[in-house]
């Protein structure tokens, strides 16, 4: 069984930024989970960073499985379903509804267009997106036909927006009888595409698997559950300087508290019985973010509410059953007014297991999502700023002789160094796009600027990394990555750089069981690293 | 520490066995009879020996707690140049012990140095290599090769 996780818009592609790395840490399970995304604006930088942060992730997660032994490091398999881009290729709203020949087709109609749509709404240029206006994209979202993808059996020549939808409907269609499924919709409830998308798309869906069973008492719906992460306003920004006309169409911060009133006002009345779960995330403390009206410029920096929302799709990803009758609330909250630190990271019920894969990841002493993203730090801040630098110096004839020698204590294990005639010759250089190492140190690239884009918030001091640190080259911090940690003083002085590597050392007393991964070369050795970094 | 007494002992046995070739006349001194012969090796043999061996165990002890502090650091490698100057200490004692004893040993004098150089190699640098530990293990001249023998005899290292 798959998550099905539908990120609508600009937010909702920044949500999946942080599920993909919270993926990579091991904190989702051993579901899938397939994304698809809706956003007419193909070109939204927030989109194209989210699919490059996905194509690394697959690329070193096959890297990873290559050798087939579980691991808990990139666990789970994303699958990008594509993106549909509803509501683009259309000039104008009224291009699109024939608004020119209503007056001599259907005057009604018209009449009713000019009330729900200003002059500047139904002439505005939709190529960038819909511009912070839902009722411009709930008209178009109105428009997917679930059916009638069903009634071609899915393999019609439709057209490209309709293809993500195709291909997820009918996968939900051939396992909804049989398994219970799970599809969380994720967009912002304040903006234009995630406010009208979101509870489009939901509706859509439930009328959509309720009919299914012709008025039968049990229909695919009882299979199925929708979730809706609604991402409440945490951002804001000012329009002056930009290059947008005085009355021209776009999104418009202060409005966003408006806009967000009045959806939650309809999530309320209208939503309650299309959707089993909600989760609503949001931050008073709003950061400023450049205005951009769309298109490649409308690339924002990682957010803490981002890290949550992801967080909620782990907690929808384990979630067992629907809850009953909407009667659970749970509600979390910062302790300090500007300051996000570990306690206030979500609880989780003791029923989610860390590591059913490999219990030696195990660590009942701290919370699971404090031990997974620690590890992982600890593993990205060995392996990119000290590792691979020392490896490719010595792959460009820069280390003396002695390195070689200590090289092969922790290196022997995963590299063939037998031959007298070279020493460590299966080594190739890390930097080499070819290079195994290439991808995975791409990886801590992504997870590191990732992190620190969560720590670079203007508005609130984030107080789970030292991040000046972990980006630092300096191994002196190595055992003081972390944010209130509980070591004492002398342990964390004791944790060195040097004695991970001498762990990888199979003949040391706590060294690595060379039995454990099979993985040689790089993927071994990162594997390796990966688990003694967490231990 | 435990692995450099290890090398003691086995170059202890090694320099018992030189005691016993020189006492029976195998390696012929220039002495006549047991007792002269006894004589000699309790006077110059054992004596520079002795002093030989002291000397050697120092230095590998020296060169254990160098290694023993840098065993967790990956620059250990840097350190080598102090087993170097430490392998010239017992060098210089069986330079300084032969001379002073070479009126009385001229004729068997190679036999002597062969004998000090064996607890050098045996104490010094195999017990030095067997006893380097963490990241300094292979660091030493050969010692992988003498790790990889030494543990083909059923030692454990």
């Amino acid at each position: 069984m798959a998550l099905y996780l539908i990120a609508i818009g600009g937010s909702g592609a920044r949500c999946v930024e942080s599920v993909v790395h919270l993926a990579s840490v091991g904190l989702m399970s051993d579901e899938k989970i397939k994304i698809l995304f809706v956003d007419p604006d193909q070109s939204n930088g927030n989109y194209i960073r989210t699919c490059e942060q996905i194509d690394t992730y697959n690329k070193c997660r096959r890297l990873v499985w290559r050798s087939g032994e579980p691991c808990q490091w990139m666990r789970t398999e994303i699958v990008n379903l594509g993106i549909s881009t509803v509501g683009a290729g259309n000039n104008t709203l009224a291009d699109s509804f024939g608004y020119t020949t209503m007056a001599d087709t259907d005057p009604v109609a018209m009449d009713l267009f000019d009330v729900l749509y200003t002059g500047q709404e139904r002439n505005m240029n939709l190529s960038e997106g819909f511009r912070g206006r839902p009722a411009i994209g709930s008209a178009f979202m109105s428009q997917l036909n679930f059916q009638s993808l069903r009634d071609s059996r899915y393999q019609g020549n439709y057209a490209e927006y309709l293809r993500p939808w195709a291909r997820l409907l009918e996968e939900i269609d051939n396992a909804i009888d049989n398994s219970n499924i799970k599809i969380l919709l994720c967009g912002s409830v304040f903006g234009g595409t995630g406010a009208s998308g979101l509870p489009v798309i939901a509706r859509l869906l439930d009328d959509f698997y309720k009919g299914r069973g012709g008025g039968a008492d049990k229909t695919p719906r009882d299979n199925l559950t929708i979730g809706s992460l609604l991402i409440l306003p945490y951002f804001g920004f000012a329009a002056g300087g930009a290059n947008v006309q005085p009355n021209e169409v776009y999104a418009r911060a202060p409005e966003f508290a408006l806009n967000t009133a009045a959806a939650m006002q309809y999530y309320r009345n209208q939503m309650q019985n299309v959707c089993d779960v909600f989760y609503c995330i949001g931050d008073q403390n709003r950061v400023e973010v450049e205005f951009s009206a769309g298109g490649e410029k409308q690339e924002n920096k990682a957010h803490i509410v981002e890290l949550y929302g992801a967080l909620a799709v782990r907690d929808f990803l384990y979630l067992q059953g629907k809850p009953e009758n909407n009667e659970k609330i749970i509600f979390a909250e910062r302790r300090i007014e500007d300051q996000i630190g570990w306690a206030d990271l979500p609880c989780e019920p003791s029923t989610i297991k860390y590591a059913p894969v490999q219990e030696f990841f195990d660590d009942p002493d701290e919370p699971v999502i404090r031990h997974a993203l620690r590890s992982a730090v600890r593993f990205a801040f060995v392996w990119y700023n000290t590792i691979i630098p020392d490896i490719e110096e010595y792959c460009l004839a820069n280390r003396p002789k002695g390195w070689e020698k200590v090289a092969q204590v922790w290196l022997g294990s995963l590299f063939n160094m037998n031959k007298r005639d070279t020493h460590l010759p299966d080594i190739s250089n890390p930097s080499v796009e070819t290079s195994d190492a290439y991808m995975i140190t791409r990886w801590c690239e992504n997870f590191a600027g990732w992190l620190d884009n969560l720590h670079n918030s203007e508005s609130e001091t984030i107080k789970l990394f030292f991040m000046e640190r972990v980006t630092s080259p300096e191994d002196i911090y190595f055992g003081r990555l972390v944010q209130d940690d509980p070591r004492s003083e002398p342990e964390l002085d004791a944790d060195k750089v040097d004695l991970i590597k001498l762990k990888l050392d199979p003949r040391e007393e706590d060294g690595i069981d060379p039995n454990q991964i099979e993985a040689r070369g790089y993927v071994g050795l990162a594997k390796y690293m990966y688990i003694i970094c967490g231990l | 520490m435990l692995k450099i007494f290890g090398t003691l002992i086995a170059s202890l046995i090694v320099w018992a066995g030189f005691i016993f070739l020189f006492q029976n006349g195998t390696i012929p001194v220039d002495r006549v009879g047991t007792a002269a012969m006894g004589a000699w090796v309790n006077k110059n043999f054992v004596p520079s020996s002795l002093i030989v061996i002291f000397v050697t165990l120092v230095a590998s002890s020296i060169w254990f707690w160098i290694s023993w502090k840098q065993r967790e650091s990956a620059d250990c490698h840097e350190s080598v140049k102090y087993w170097w100057g430490l392998l010239m200490v017992p060098l210089a004692t069986i330079a300084l012990v032969t001379i002073l004893d070479r009126e009385e040993t001229k004729n068997v004098i190679a036999f002597v140095m062969f004998s000090h150089v064996i607890h050098v190699i045996l104490i010094y640098w195999v017990g030095t290599s067997i006893s380097s530990a963490g990241l300094a293990k292979y660091i030493l001249p050969g010692s992988r090769a003498i790790r990889r023998l030494v543990s083909s005899v059923g030692i454990p290292i």
